[in-house]
């Protein structure tokens, strides 16, 4: 009797598939987790203008994003708006909506707030320099000019 | 009558894979990684009356924007690509300073003082003072104002580098050097923008 059954047919065993949804799904909860829903849409156009010495803003729970742009429905005018979260924010409210940000952070977090200014290249000064007044007034002296990574041309 | 024991018949889990799967797409497509980049500044607090410091005209370079996006360095006009490496000479002060060699000799040489620097000994002289002045006006394009401010951080960046270099022989980054380190390079270059209010 031999050991090595030669000539047997034998069939490829099937591979064991039963894993797959578990590994799929360890997938997924990652996606989940990392995920974070784009809460507001931008009423504003907002193209940011290339820099190359931009930093990463790290961490996202301290941020606030204030959009600066033309509107995009033509009803609201041609001229540079604000937007904060969902609405338009006008310059006198500025003082108030940072404020109550600001209080809606947890209390150790409050010092470390950091404004990031998303501006359209198009932008006239006259109006980020209104909104970085109104943010010194708010207390809000971290800001960030939000721009694209660019590689330096000449060094 | 004899009765069969039955097993439960198992739940065809074939398809709990295809179900996973189009949960993972979906949020795959739905995912943004992309973080938020930017020039990172601290803005000075608020105080109702200006304040005035006096400051010595040779510790300020003067960078102005106006609404025609023309840029002015110093006293004179220049273009943004010559922005930064003016910017450097200015910062590094190297120069013997001469005050009566006209203006523009006064203006490219801020003053050094003694700063107590880690790692750079005692009688290490900073240009601690010195200021860089942006103007704006109401009418400057915020894309002409970005590449100025660009230029500016690019030029203490390239700075900071040099010295970490020198010094250190190592890059100027957080991974490479020690808290002190970088502290002690951030002092002796001290990022000094002044960002003036647009003018009407």
């Amino acid at each position: 009797m031999s050991k090595f059954n030669k000539g047997g047919k034998k069939e490829m065993p099937e591979l064991n598939t039963s894993s797959l949804p578990d590994l799929v799904f360890s997938i997924l909860f990652f996606f989940m987790c990392i995920t974070h829903m784009r809460e507001e849409t931008a009423k504003v156009l907002v193209n940011t203008p290339q820099a190359s010495e931009v930093v990463k803003l790290e961490n996202k729970s301290l941020v606030t994003t204030l959009l600066v742009g033309k509107p995009k429905d033509k009803k609201y005018g041609v001229e540079s708006l604000i937007q904060f979260n969902d609405d338009f924010l006008d310059i006198e409210n500025v003082v108030p909506k940072m404020t109550q940000q600001r209080q809606s952070m947890k209390e150790v977090d409050q010092p470390k707030m950091q404004v990031s200014m998303k501006i359209d290249r198009d932008t006239k000064m006259g109006v980020v320099t209104e909104l970085k007044t109104q943010l010194r007034k708010a207390q809000c002296l971290k800001i960030s000019y939000s721009a694209k990574k660019q590689i330096r041309r000449n060094k | 009558m004899a009765r069969k024991k039955r097993k439960a018949p198992s739940i065809n889990s074939s398809s709990s894979a295809d179900l996973a799967f189009t949960l993972l797409i979906f949020f795959l497509v739905v995912t943004s990684m992309d973080t938020d980049e930017g020039l990172t500044r601290l803005l000075p607090r608020w105080t109702e009356e200006q304040t005035n410091q006096d400051i010595k005209k040779r510790n300020i370079l003067n960078v102005l924007v106006n609404a025609n996006n023309d840029l002015m360095i110093g006293d004179d006009f220049g273009k943004v690509e010559d922005l930064c490496e003016k910017a450097k000479n200015f910062i590094k002060a190297e120069g013997e300073f001469a005050g009566d060699r006209g203006p523009e000799y006064i203006q490219a040489n801020p003053e050094k003082y003694p700063e107590l620097v880690q790692y750079f000994g005692a009688d290490t002289k900073t240009p601690k003072n010195h200021v860089i002045s942006l103007q704006s006006d109401y009418g400057t394009s915020y894309e002409m104002y970005i590449k100025v401010q660009n230029e500016l951080v690019a030029a203490y960046n390239q700075l900071r580098e040099e010295l970490s270099q020198s010094k250190f022989g190592k890059p100027y980054d957080e991974e490479e050097l020690s808290k002190e380190q970088m502290q002690a390079i951030k002092d002796y270059y001290p990022m000094n923008i002044s960002e003036a209010n647009a003018k009407y």
